[in-house]
């Protein structure tokens, strides 16, 4: 008799397993001499085809995949190329679940809108924290770089309890970072607010009002376990 | 000591009258606090000098510091919503590989700017470097996107060694050039570190990227240069290699990384040139911050005789110029304490 359990821990095992080393499809060759061999697209197709429920797809194989890739990179073990490769595995397979989610939402710990703020047009910084969020099972909102006050309140009035970031790079555009924290805490004072980039601090994050400050993307997702209540 | 010998003797760890000192501004500092800047400098003359090149007309379009769109001499477009600061490529030339036969980078330019490099050189009385920066991996992200490229390290795909081999190829030329140029030094840029940590694993950095580094660094020795480099953010895993290739300058940003650790395990091995806190102390400190800056830069990277250190700073939108000052004064006792005795 096959134990239908076991096999659908050992594809949802091998899901994750691909997402980590970044395997996408079978001609994607990470890691190298794998050209030929499942990867998430097929692996993820074939969990459906076996009856596998897409809620578990996405939890116990695409995002449990992502979620150590986010602890190896906090650990310093993997770096941003390897993080980089995972998310895009990650995302083929979301995408083939979607359709599946079309009838509810796809399901997901809350909204998460980020931007780099205002005069600001780095964003490898702000493109990290989504990928890990998004692993974390967050349902990302990303409003890119250069993002005006306005973009980010309009956003937050299109998703009502979502938690905002914000992305700057640059010494001067913090100061904007401050005027749209400053923005949001008046017509949103429940939003969660989190500030992070490279010359950012936790002072400056007090000092203008966000809820709080994380240093990387790991620690942006350990602070919002801390501050959302998830239901 | 001339101010090109105080450099000298500072690289090469011999006695010398005083802590050398380099500071750039970019333009958006200099518009809004033009006569602190002229006053800075003429306290504290810098101990190096412009090498006298001078980009060839038609090479580049637009100001890369202005508002709007910056053409580089590769063809990279750069978009900058911020004045003052350089901007951000966005629509990668060679988005896919298939794009890179096509692409020729600019060997033709290669040499030309350089009349008035000699003459200029020979007239300074500090220290010159090379104008152009070697930048492999920046020039890649140029090319092909930052993440496009990032993702390529980690698939290592044939197309990624030859956009690799393309700029390389171009970059000896380049360096061949001013090898041949009365410069002091070359130079060397590319951002390594995040704040925290290397943005490619140690490992992955000097299986594809040292080899180059290698080739800049005796290519230049045999001219007789000194090697110059810049990174920014957290590289000290990687400063170990850069002074077994012969590196004799790092300009890192000291203050992402455990100073003390940096001092114990590299002063006196290589040369700290800078930077003083951009990101912090510059911007938001106080005079006494900038101080203590210096001093503990001072204490925790000078090798034997206090040098192996330059008191160097990059200068952005944003500093205050009583902490530029601070720093540059508070060097000037230092000197005072250590080498006046």
């Amino acid at each position: 008799m096959v134990d239908i359990s076991r096999q659908y821990a050992a594809i949802l095992s091998q899901i994750a397993e691909c997402v980590q080393s970044g395997k996408t499809n079978e001609s994607t060759d990470i890691p190298r001499g794998s050209v030929g061999k499942p990867g998430v697209v097929e692996l993820v197709a074939a969990a459906l085809d076996a009856g596998q429920s897409p809620s578990a797809v996405l939890n116990d194989g695409l995002l449990s995949g992502m979620n150590v890739v986010g602890k190896r990179f906090a650990a310093n073990e993997v770096f941003i190329p390897e993080v980089l490769v995972s998310a895009r595995a990650m995302k083929a397979g979301v995408e083939l679940l979607r359709p599946h989610f079309a009838e509810t939402d796809m399901p997901s710990r809350g909204d998460f809108v980020i931007g780099t703020v205002r005069g600001d047009l780095h964003d490898i910084g702000k493109n990290l924290v989504s990928i890990i969020l998004e692993g974390a099972g967050w349902r990302i909102h990303d409003l890119g770089v250069d993002c005006s006050t306005d973009a980010f309140l309009r956003a937050i009035d299109s998703h009502p309890n979502c938690v905002v970031g914000l992305s700057a790079l640059l010494t001067t555009t913090m100061m904007a970072m401050g005027e749209s924290v400053t923005a949001i805490r008046l017509a949103h004072p429940e939003t969660v607010v989190l500030v992070g980039g490279a010359p950012v601090t936790a002072e400056f994050a007090e000092r203008i009002g966000a809820s709080g400050y994380a240093a990387d993307p790991s620690q942006a997702a350990a602070l919002l376990d801390k501050l959302v209540s998830v239901n | 000591m001339t101010r090109r010998e105080r450099v000298i003797a500072a690289l090469t760890g011999r006695p010398l009258d005083r802590i050398p000192r380099a500071y750039t501004a970019v333009p958006g500092f200099m518009e809004q606090h033009s006569e602190a800047f002229a006053r800075i400098r003429s306290r504290f003359p810098s101990d190096v000098d412009d090498c006298g090149f001078v980009m060839p007309d038609g090479a580049t379009q637009g100001d890369p510091f202005a508002v709007g769109t910056y053409v580089d001499e590769w063809g990279c477009v750069f978009k900058n919503v911020h004045v003052g600061v350089i901007g951000q490529v966005k629509q990668p030339i060679i988005a896919r590989y298939a794009d890179l036969d096509r692409y020729q980078p600019p060997m033709h330019l290669v040499g030309r700017g350089m009349d008035g490099v000699n003459r200029a050189c020979d007239a300074a009385d500090g220290f010159t470097m090379s104008a152009l920066p070697l930048q492999p991996f920046e020039r890649m992200q140029f090319l092909r996107g930052t993440e496009n490229l990032l993702m390529d390290l980690a698939e290592q795909s044939a197309g990624f060694f030859k956009l690799r081999d393309m700029v390389h190829e171009h970059n000896c030329a380049q360096l061949d050039a001013w090898c041949k140029t009365n410069v002091d030094a070359t130079f060397i840029a590319d951002d390594w570190g995040t704040q925290q940590s290397l943005l490619i694993s140690p490992d992955m950095w000097r299986d594809l990227f040292k080899p180059l580094y290698a080739d800049y660094v005796s290519q230049s020795k045999l001219a007789g240069k000194f090697v110059y480099m810049h990174s920014d953010g957290c590289i000290i895993d990687l400063i170990d290699d850069l002074i077994e290739i012969g590196i004799d300058a790092i300009n890192a940003q000291v203050t992402c990384m455990d100073m003390g650790e940096l001092g114990r395990r590299f002063a006196g091995r290589i040369t700290f040139w800078g930077q003083m806190d951009r990101q912090h102390m510059l911007p938001f400190g106080t005079p006494d911050d900038a101080r203590r800056a210096a001093k503990q830069f001072h204490h925790h990277l000078r090798g034997p005789n206090g040098g192996h250190i330059v008191a160097q700073m990059h200068i952005e939108p944003g500093a205050k110029p009583e902490n530029i000052e601070a720093v540059l004064e508070t060097f000037q006792s230092l000197d005072d304490d250590a080498f006046d005795c």
